[in-house]
């Protein structure tokens, strides 16, 4: 049959420049050069700045491991474009979100780094702990009613047996969640704590691969903490936490 | 899903880069990939008055997909209002907002408060590179 070979799209060089520069050379030798090439371009031109937002946006297209040097990027531009690196958090909080009403499994891959990138922007002081706080809860209660998973009301986007959100929530909290050891975000942590174990027990079964990997995160973070062994237990927990509407009171934490 | 913003637990903030400020940034959300920004401008300019704001709305277009297994990324916008007594009207007044395209399609478009409050300096800093 007659085919048309694809067009495939002309990239200019500017892009074809930023792209190189980001996901394919960047690395932890050469961040200080990138970032002055970087501070180079014409700023002002909003494609260009545009354009800078789109690839910094894209973070699953460079490395996991190199997802930190991002945010140092970030923070690095920040001094001279306030709005840009504003720019970046607001399409990073979208992104999170979007993808959560949407939970399409090809973009497994492209969340995890997203989720990563945020606990980086944190680490590299770009976000401050509420956005983190939110992010968290946001993950946990989008599509349950009352933001409330339980057994009984499964979520049509969150479905019993999928457990993808246990694993983002697990990377941003590896990231980032050690720096909540003191003070009121050591509190929130806490209470964050309780909910999670509530929204892990209610579902149907957690594969071992992904049981491991809340078992190290709760050993990193809070290694004396005993687990809750029943939904209805970890529940009471939350109603006594929260309130049965989502008050909030904290003192209610000293249970743990 | 509830899509209404929940209601501000820190309404004055005590520390962080938002000192004393209450959530004033709002976005409009999973507007239609082929928006315009200026039909979007057009949609909003009885509801904000140019004295509400703090500075200038900023646009971030969607895009339509050419590959028909991917899906369109949705347009976005925040509005910087100067308090949240203002963002709240507008939140009120907009939030469901139906644009109509060419070919029937619907999108609605949700109002919230923006997750991340930061709002950008006034003046840029002059890079001196």
């Amino acid at each position: 049959p007659e085919q048309s070979t694809r067009q495939k799209r002309e990239i200019p060089p500017i892009e074809q420049f930023i792209r190189k520069l980001l996901y394919l050379d960047l690395c932890k030798k050469n961040v200080e050069t990138t970032h002055k090439l970087l501070r180079k371009l014409d700023w002002n031109n909003p494609n260009i700045y545009n354009l800078v937002v789109r690839l910094f946006s894209k973070v699953w297209k460079i490395k996991f491991s190199n997802i930190h040097l991002m945010a140092i990027l970030v923070n690095g531009l920040s001094r001279y474009h306030s709005d840009f690196s504003i720019a970046i958090v607001d399409s990073i909080a979208e992104g999170i979100r979007i993808d959560l009403e949407q939970n399409n499994f090809r973009h497994n891959q492209k969340r995890i780094a997203i989720v990563k990138f945020l606990g980086e922007l944190y680490n590299y002081r770009m976000v401050d702990s509420p956005l983190i706080f939110s992010t968290l809860d946001t993950l946990l209660s989008t599509g349950h009613e009352q933001g409330r998973a339980s057994p009984d009301r499964p979520s049509p986007i969150d479905a019993p047996h999928d457990c993808f959100r246990i694993r983002l929530v697990c990377t941003l909290l590896d990231t980032c969640g050690m720096c909540f050891d003191h003070g009121s975000s050591k509190i929130k942590l806490d209470s964050f704590l309780v909910l999670f174990q509530m929204y892990i027990l209610s579902k149907e079964s957690v594969p071992l691969e992904i049981e491991y990997m809340i078992e190290d995160t709760f050993t990193e973070l809070r290694p004396k903490l005993r687990r809750f062994q029943t939904y209805e237990e970890a529940y009471a927990a939350v109603e006594a936490l929260h309130g049965p509407l989502g008050g909030n009171d904290p003192n209610a934490n000293l249970q743990n | 899903m509830s899509t209404k913003p929940a209601p501000s637990k820190r309404s004055a903030r005590t520390k962080g880069p938002n000192r004393g400020q209450a959530k004033s940034k709002i976005v409009v959300r999973r507007l239609p990939a082929n928006l315009p920004e200026h039909v979007f401008m057009e949609s909003i300019k009885g509801l904000v008055p140019d004295s509400a704001l703090d500075r200038p709305t900023t646009w971030v277009a969607g895009k339509v997909s050419k590959n028909p297994v991917k899906a369109n990324t949705f347009a976005r916008a925040y509005i910087y209002f100067k308090n949240e007594k203002l963002a709240l009207e507008f939140q009120k007044a907009y939030h469901g907002h139906t644009f109509v395209d060419r070919h029937g399609n619907e999108g609605k478009a949700h109002v919230e408060f923006a997750p991340f409050q930061k709002i950008p300096r006034e003046q840029r800093k002059a890079d001196t590179k």
